[in-house]
């Protein structure tokens, strides 16, 4: 049974469905400030993979250090495979609420 | 700040903590090159760190325990090592801090309410007052404002007194059986504050007779009886004794123009005078005036234009007759003190050099504090040189070892600081206890302790410790410290003389303190001792005024004499009573009035200028007041009629207007007085005050008359139980506003200001002894411990008990004695600045300055011979095997 998922989870997943390889918390904030137009904190956006991770809907890895980070490396996340169906089963719920609601067409 | 921050997050999110710094950081870094600048991204920083701990702590990613750890860095142990380790050190070091910091902020925080604290309204410093009392110089009406030939911006507004002494009229309005401070206005008092009045304000049409009660409430009350509901405003609200409709609410914080008002409720002038209980009262409501200086007025410049209008003979004769106070001043509300119950004081003059002097006590008692706090490092790092030397020894840098000990010392500090805050904290609540009757009521001022205040303390406290522990640090790091202790006790002897030097400086500061408080408690023994001259002890002096007798009633003067006849019945009715007499009390006001500064006294065609004042009363005053008559006799009834008037002089004036001491039967005039003479000299009484202890008096002329006026009678009450005599009398003589004070209530008020002078003194004198008398032990107690090697060497030698305490008090005392020697010094050009203030008591008094000099060397030696005591048990085989 796929995993319920809270509006700002499945912005956080689709952010991570969109970039793929390249997701770390920067990233991820900007692509929600660009096409979502959310002002996220790193403190929330870290808070909710942490929830995602403990819900076994994301994963983690570690990259390189790197000098522009203060010689910290990246923490790279990536949706898992149970990720993607709560993930497909949350958008296709929200279609089919969607479907023929007239002032959203309108 | 930055490396603070990071380690807060890591400790509060363990897990994801550096994840997040990392992509704060590369953030961090592209925001540096953007338009806001380094401002900007550092901003952005510390509110993303915070964002991202309120996260981690709201979802519960902390454990709060191994954060602590974690934040900690080891501080919980060294800071537990600290306190268990050198206990002694970090107690008394922080008590020296909230000692001396404490005090201080409790001191500015007063200076601060008094004088520095904004007022509650625009541009306070250009709303100006002119007094109810100097409206006297001016014959009538307050014309120069009335008639237009002095105009304010904006007009002027009037502020009635509705209670205190001079109407002893009091107009409270209860509002849910609660009496709250009222306060009577013309309809221009807001405007010329420029205060808006949420509502509306009152008009002119408010002000007149026959117009609708109203009122405008405080915030305060708004907020607390009412709850802030705006259908308030409008309403007719039951209230006693009239029901008012509350028009409008003030701005919040506002209570008064003046500090020290907490004003609840303003309602119109004219609805005082309608509520007053008789014409008498409506007649005397004392008026204040308030005006907005336009631009390019001045005070002063204001102030010469009102003198300008008043005849010039009139200026000279109030001159003449030390009455210059009765000339119209104009002054800024930023300089006055008033309260419903107190006329206006004046506190940029007087009170602020009295405060001048507590501050500058105050800062020397800090002085005192910081030579104890440098002497108290300097002991505990003297004790720590050996584990300090091997530290060094091992490698530690310099850098470390300084950055240790100002990690402990800062806990030092801390602890000190709260304690500061605590003092004055508790200080603030016991300062009310001082307010002196007619004075400055201090427990109405906003005591409330200022940030800018307390952040002046910490600064305090932090440069005391900075000051103290520089030096001591310094010396406790050096590079060389190991091979210096390998090389013998030269750094300890040094260390010695450095503490003996600051010992000395403490002491200097203490004794300079103990003189001015010495000095200020002097005068107030002198004032509640002999120096009244009268039986302050077993005296009540009885105010009551009354409505002026009716024209149709007959003789005024037969009236009156009825009328204070039926009084003295009254009064020898009251329990406790033993004797009654009519006359003023011989200090206060109504003697001050009585007494100018200098008065022509003719005698046989010659004339003296003395200072002498002239005291009428029933002929048994003088017994009733305590005072023997000392030659001739006391005045008797028959002596109202007498031609010439007999009286009885005081032995005084006799020795100055009569050197070969032929008095009685000699007659006298004073031309200037009414009655102007000539007198009979029939009797010659002791020496008493007279007018204010406060100003020497040369001497007195009593004659028989009446203490009463049309308006006023005054009566000396002879009693055993002058407290519960004066309630009595309050309340025995009902229907009329009495007035009842005991002697020693008169005296506390005339010497008010030496009474505030003495408590804080006192305070600061105690503050400096006790850090003094520590100082003392702290040094004899080091100087056993440091030199126990030598002791126990000189004990293995032979000597006796009494060459150790010997060798032991010289090192304590000597430095407590040129301390003392300094302090005297100091003290004595101190004293100087306060001089006016002293009253019987010369800035040179031998009994203050013996007694210091005796309590400064007899605390230091008793301090320090309980410190030597400890060498007796010194043995040389432990002594030697501690070396």
């Amino acid at each position: 049974m796929p995993a319920y998922l809270g509006e700002f989870e499945q912005l956080i997943l689709l952010a991570l469905a969109r970039l793929g390889d390249e997701a770390y918390g920067v990233t991820i904030r900007e692509t929600l400030r660009d096409r979502a137009g959310r002002r996220a904190s790193f403190g929330a956006i870290y808070s909710t993979i942490r929830r995602l991770e403990a819900k076994g809907l994301v994963r983690s890895f570690k990259g390189e250090p790197e000098a522009v980070r203060g010689g910290r490396a990246k923490k790279y996340v990536a949706l898992t495979a149970r990720g993607r169906a709560a993930l497909r089963s949350s958008h296709a719920a929200i279609v089919r609420m969607a479907d023929g609601v007239a002032d959203l067409n309108g | 700040m930055r490396h603070a921050l990071d380690r807060l997050l890591r400790a509060i999110r363990p897990d994801d903590g550096e994840d997040i710094l990392g992509d704060i950081e590369q953030e961090y870094r592209a925001r540096l090159h953007s338009s806001r600048g380094r401002f900007g991204a550092d901003a952005w920083y510390v509110l993303e760190i915070l964002a991202a701990v309120a996260y981690g702590a709201r979802d519960g990613l902390t454990d709060w325990a191994a954060a602590f750890r974690r934040m900690d860095g080891g501080h919980a142990r060294s800071i537990s090592r600290l306190f268990r380790t050198h206990a002694s050190y970090v107690v008394m070091s922080a008590v020296v801090l909230a000692s001396s910091i404490g005090v201080n902020l409790l001191v500015f925080t007063v200076v601060n309410a008094l004088w520095f604290r904004p007022l509650p309204y625009p541009d306070a410093h250009r709303v100006v007052t002119i007094p109810q009392e100097t409206f006297v110089a001016l014959d009538g009406p307050v014309l120069p404002v009335f008639d237009g030939s002095v105009t304010f911006e904006g007009g002027t507004a009037g502020q009635v007194i509705t209670h205190g002494d001079f109407a002893g009229l009091r107009v409270p309005i209860d509002v849910g059986g609660r009496s709250l401070e009222t306060l009577g206005v013309t309809s221009s008092y807001f405007d010329v504050l420029r205060l808006a009045v949420l509502g509306r304000g009152l008009t002119a049409d408010d002000d007149v007779d026959g117009a609708e009660p109203v009122a405008i409430i405080s915030d305060r009350l708004w907020s607390r009886a009412f709850g802030r509901r705006t259908e308030v405003i409008g309403s007719i609200v039951p209230a006693a004794p009239v029901p008012i409709r509350i028009v409008g609410v003030a701005p919040a914080g506002f209570a008064g123009a003046r500090r020290g008002e907490h004003t609840d409720i303003w309602i119109p002038a004219t609805l005082v005078r309608a509520l007053a209980p008789s014409d008498w009262h409506r007649q005397r409501l004392p008026m204040m005036l308030l005006a907005r200086l336009g631009p390019g007025q001045t005070a002063s410049a204001i102030e010469r234009q009102y003198r300008e209008l008043i005849p010039r003979a009139r200026v000279d004769t109030l001159r003449a007759n030390n009455l210059s106070w009765a000339l119209p001043t104009v002054t800024p509300l930023t300089d006055v003190f008033g309260s419903p119950d107190t006329r206006t004081l004046i506190v940029g003059a007087n009170e602020e050099s009295l405060f001048l002097v507590v501050a500058a006590l105050a800062t020397l008692v800090l002085l005192g504090g910081c030579a104890t706090i440098a002497a108290l490092v300097l002991i505990h790092y003297e004790r720590r040189r050996g584990e300090l030397a091997l530290k060094i020894s091992l490698g530690a840098g310099r850098r470390r070892l300084i950055l240790e000990q100002v990690r402990d010392l800062s806990w030092v500090g801390a602890v000190g600081c709260a304690g500061g805050i605590l003092v004055a904290a508790l200080g603030v609540r016991m300062v009310p206890a001082l307010s002196l009757p007619g004075g400055i009521d201090i427990g109405r001022l906003d005591l409330s302790i200022d940030w800018r205040i307390a952040a002046v303390a910490m600064a305090a406290t932090g440069l005391t410790l900075l000051l103290a522990a520089a030096l001591p640090v310094a010396r406790s790091t050096r590079l060389g410290l190991a091979r210096e202790l390998y090389a013998g006790p030269t750094a300890t002897l040094g260390s010695l003389r450095t503490r003996q030097r600051l010992l000395g400086l403490q002491v200097c500061a203490t004794v300079v303190v103990l003189i001015a408080a010495g000095l200020f408690v002097r005068t107030v023994l002198y004032g509640f001792g002999g120096a009244t001259g009268f039986d302050v002890d077993r005296t009540v002096f009885v105010s009551v005024q009354e409505g002026a007798p009716r024209p149709s009633g007959g003789d005024p003067r037969t009236l009156i004499r009825e009328r204070s006849s039926r009084l003295v019945s009254i009064l020898r009715e009251v329990p406790g009573v033993n004797d009654v007499a009519e006359g003023i009390a011989p200090i206060g006001p109504a003697a001050l009035a009585m007494s100018p500064e200098s008065r022509t006294v003719q005698v046989h065609d010659r004339e003296h200028d003395v200072l002498v004042g002239v005291l009428h009363g029933s002929p048994t005053l003088l017994a009733t007041l305590g005072v023997p008559i000392l030659a001739g006799r006391a005045l008797a009834a028959e002596d109202f009629a007498g031609m010439p008037q007999p009286v009885v002089i005081t032995e005084s004036l006799a020795s100055r207007l009569w050197p070969d001491g032929d008095v009685l039967g000699q007659m006298l005039s004073m031309p200037q007085s009414r009655p102007g003479g000539p007198f009979l000299i029939v009797g010659i009484a002791r020496d008493f005050a007279f007018g204010s202890l406060t100003r020497p008096v040369r001497g007195a002329v009593v004659m028989a008359g009446t203490g009463s006026s049309t308006t006023a009678s005054s009566f000396v009450v002879h009693t055993e139980h002058p407290d519960a005599v004066s309630a009595l009398i309050r309340r025995t003589v009902e229907g009329q506003v009495v007035q009842a004070r005991t002697g020693r209530e008169i005296v506390a008020q005339d010497i008010g200001r030496q009474r505030l002078g003495a408590w804080f003194f006192s305070g600061f004198g105690l503050a400096a002894l006790f850090l003094g008398i520590s100082s003392a032990f702290g040094l004899v107690a080091y100087l056993a411990e440091s030199q126990r090697h030598d002791f126990g060497v000189r004990v293995a030698l032979g000597a006796n008990l009494w060459d150790l305490v010997r060798h032991a008090l010289s090192a304590g005392v000597i430095p407590v004695a040129a301390g003392v020697a300094a302090g005297l010094a100091l003290g004595g050009a101190a004293s100087q600045a306060f001089r006016a203030l002293l009253v019987g008591v010369g800035t040179v008094d031998v009994v203050t300055y013996l007694a210091v000099a005796i309590t400064m060397l007899g605390c230091a030696t008793t301090a320090a011979l309980a410190a030597a005591w400890r060498l007796r048990r010194t043995s040389p085989a432990d002594a030697l095997r501690t070396r």
